[in-house]
């Protein structure tokens, strides 16, 4: 079971990848509509140009063949030569045939095999056998037999028809593909300036979760991102005021009682050289419970200004190279003596050459207010590891005790101020140590896991940026 | 001993008088002002030896008058006194030239203590290179870190050695916990009483062996003092 640090309940999402690919998702799917509609479209126009070739090419052949039924059987043969002779177009082919097949007339000379001559027209793409053939072959053909058991085949070129089709779906198509390039061009180059825009909101978003309040939303566009942007503006001011009030309010309650208690505790001072004097020992030793009081008071107000502090630091401003190894030696040999008072086991292991980004005075801190919180709780006897390791995203300092441990629904808790466990009341101390620890992992963007150490409670500290930096 | 002169320039009347009640205890006489200009004339004068200077004071403020005696090549040790808020003041203040820094409001006791060494430290301006330090039966040599009490080596660990070196360094002066943490480990936070007092338990059970007289006294409150 883990537990964050109270600075986040959760890992922020990463919205930058998801945003990119949702925008060319988008895109990619509209080009692929366009695409399939075009396809349709072309689809539509080619089917109803041939159906319209094909009929009028069928009226044309169709009337042919009612004309040359009303020519005698033995004129027929002249009337296919003078046709053909008339025709100087020679887009109309004639053949007569016998009734079984032979030429008998016409510029058709074999006749097609599988044409019913049943008077439907019929498309062919093969040559038919026919004089001075050239160019592509594509003919609307229509057969029929006459009274007298010959055959007559119509045919009517359509080539240059399909020429004047192909050359409408070729426009059809390159426009299409070129308003495909277009809309797609144009939509990634609107998407992009989005995407930049986006961008830039999610840098400084970034720098204001990291505590800097101080930072706008650019604005520019005039759009409904602008209007958010103003809105999220003029919510960020009014945040801004409400926690300098707030800040404020606490730093002047705090240092207001502070100074007064500052001066009872002198006083209690003075009160108790006085009593010592007079041999009072009744006054002596109240006295001195009392000013064992007002210094934890004193304490908790100092720690809670501490905290303000720590908070209000600008961010990276003391910001170096640390040795965490150095500070893990560091703080080895300043526990060492505590822990021995209690016959703690007092275990150190480091690797050499940590360095993180940080500042060293609060890290040191905060890592001592750890590891005394760790000596507290650990039994008389007991054992307190820490420990510094190297994972694959960066340093983690282990501080592990065989105390009580936290319980698992008061592990959140016991980052946020004042808060003390059941098992802590009858260890001194004001409660606020582990805030300080929450204030400066905050500021530095580690966090902290209250783990079970069975027995005891393991707390982690990952020392590596946890946020959309 | 003429008595020594202290300048404490405080606008804020309380604070001024717990300073004033403090410092008069330790045997200084204070002069108070509650304004920035006169604090700034008086410092000038040069005639103090030692100041309390609030950092925030009508007028003037306080880092403008540290500045300025320290334009004229006035060496008057300077305790900085700060209200809260940024952590960057510290620096701020030493680097103006300020002797020592304070966060408000103090424990009298510390300020006192911390004024005690400063006029120590002028009082015995650091004759050549020192080798030897010296405190009752107890010497140290800095240059082979060997610690001895009436001639009889103790082998001391590299902090505790840190330890006593700071406390010989100001032998018969009241240190506080805080002081001896800022010494000793260089950091700038109250690490907690106990910590510390660890710490000098540990030094005290080697340097003072059965049978010999307490060589570190606790003072009340806050701290302890050698010799």
């Amino acid at each position: 079971m883990v537990v964050d640090n109270a600075q986040s309940s959760s890992q922020p999402p990463n919205l930058g990848t998801r945003w990119h690919t949702t925008t060319f998702r988008w895109l990619f799917a509209y080009a692929g509509m366009f695409a399939i509609s075009l396809v349709i479209l072309i689809g539509f126009v080619d089917t109803a140009a041939s159906n319209t070739t094909n009929r009028d090419a069928d009226v044309v052949i169709h009337w042919q063949l009612i004309y040359f039924d009303s020519i005698p059987d033995g004129q027929l043969e002249e009337a296919i030569h003078r046709r053909l002779e008339n025709d100087r177009m020679h887009t109309n082919f004639y053949g007569l045939f016998t009734s079984d097949g032979r030429h008998i007339a016409g510029d058709i000379l074999t006749l097609p095999r599988d044409l019913s001559p049943d008077g439907t027209g019929r498309t062919w793409k093969h040559p038919l056998g026919i004089v001075e053939n050239q160019g592509v072959p594509v003919f609307r053909v229509m057969g029929e037999r006459r009274k007298d058991g010959t055959q007559l085949v119509v045919a009517r070129d359509l080539t240059h028809v399909l020429k004047i089709r192909e050359a409408v779906v070729s426009t059809v198509i390159g426009g299409g593909l070129l308003t495909l390039a277009i809309g797609i061009v144009g939509g990634l180059m609107l998407s992009m300036r989005q995407m930049r825009r986006v961008r830039a909101i999610r840098q400084v978003i970034g720098r204001i979760a990291q505590g800097d309040l101080h930072q706008r939303l650019p604005v520019g566009g005039r759009d409904e991102i602008d209007l958010l942007v103003h809105l999220v503006n003029h919510m960020l001011d009014e945040v801004e005021r409400l926690m300098g009030e707030v800040k404020y309010a606490c730093d002047g309650i705090a240092h207001d009682l502070r100074t007064p208690l500052a001066h009872v505790r002198s006083l209690l001072g003075r009160i108790a050289a006085y009593s010592i004097a007079t041999n009072n020992d009744v006054a002596t030793r109240m006295v001195a419970e009392a000013r064992v009081e007002t210094d934890t008071l004193l304490e908790r107000f100092g720690a809670m200004l501490r905290i303000s502090q720590i908070e209000a630091l600008q961010r990276r401003g003391g910001f170096a190279t640390v040795n965490l190894d150095v500070l893990v030696q560091e703080l080895g040999g300043l526990f060492e003596p505590l822990s021995e008072t209690k016959r703690i086991e007092w275990v150190v292991r480091s690797v050499p050459a940590v360095t993180i980004h940080g500042d060293r005075a609060l890290l040191f801190e905060a890592f001592v207010n750890l590891i005394d919180n760790a000596i507290k709780f650990a039994p008389e006897g007991g054992q307190v590891r820490v420990e510094l390791s190297r994972t694959g995203r960066g340093p983690r300092l282990d501080i592990v005790d065989n105390g009580p441990g936290i319980p698992i629904d008061e592990r959140d808790a016991v980052l946020k101020r004042f808060y003390r466990g059941d098992q802590a009341r009858q260890v001194r101390g004001g409660g606020l140590g582990l805030s300080i620890v929450s204030a400066v992992l905050r500021v530095h963007d580690f966090t902290l896991h209250i783990d079970d150490a069975r027995p005891g409670a393991r707390l982690t500290v990952e020392c590596w940026p946890h946020s959309l930096a | 001993m003429s008595q020594l002169h202290v300048l404490t320039v405080e606008d804020d009347p309380a604070a001024a008088d717990e300073i004033i009640n403090e410092l008069r205890e330790h045997g200084l006489t204070v002069d108070w002002v509650d304004n920035g200009p006169e604090g700034m004339m008086r410092a000038m004068s040069g005639q103090y030896a030692a100041i309390t200077l609030d950092r925030m004071l009508p007028g003037v403020d306080g880092l403008t008058i540290l500045k300025a005696i320290r334009a004229l090549g006035l060496q008057t040790p300077v305790l900085m006194l700060s209200a809260l808020g940024d952590v960057d003041e510290r620096i701020c203040g030493l680097r103006a030239g300020g002797d020592d820094y304070l966060t408000k409001p103090f424990d009298p006791g510390e300020l006192a203590a911390r004024i005690e060494v400063m006029l120590r430290r002028v009082s015995q301006k650091p004759t050549a290179q020192e080798t030897r330090l010296k405190a009752g039966p107890l010497e140290i040599d800095l240059l082979s870190r060997a610690v001895t009490r009436d001639g009889r080596e103790i082998e001391l660990q590299p902090t505790e050695y840190r330890v006593l070196e700071f406390m010989m360094r100001h032998a018969g002066q009241a240190i506080t916990r805080t002081m001896l943490f800022e010494a000793v480990w260089g950091y700038h936070f109250n690490p907690g009483t106990n910590l510390i007092n660890v710490h000098v338990a540990r030094l005290r059970k080697k340097i003072d062996l059965p049978g010999t007289q307490a060589l570190i006294q606790t003072v009340r409150g806050s701290g302890y003092m050698l010799g």
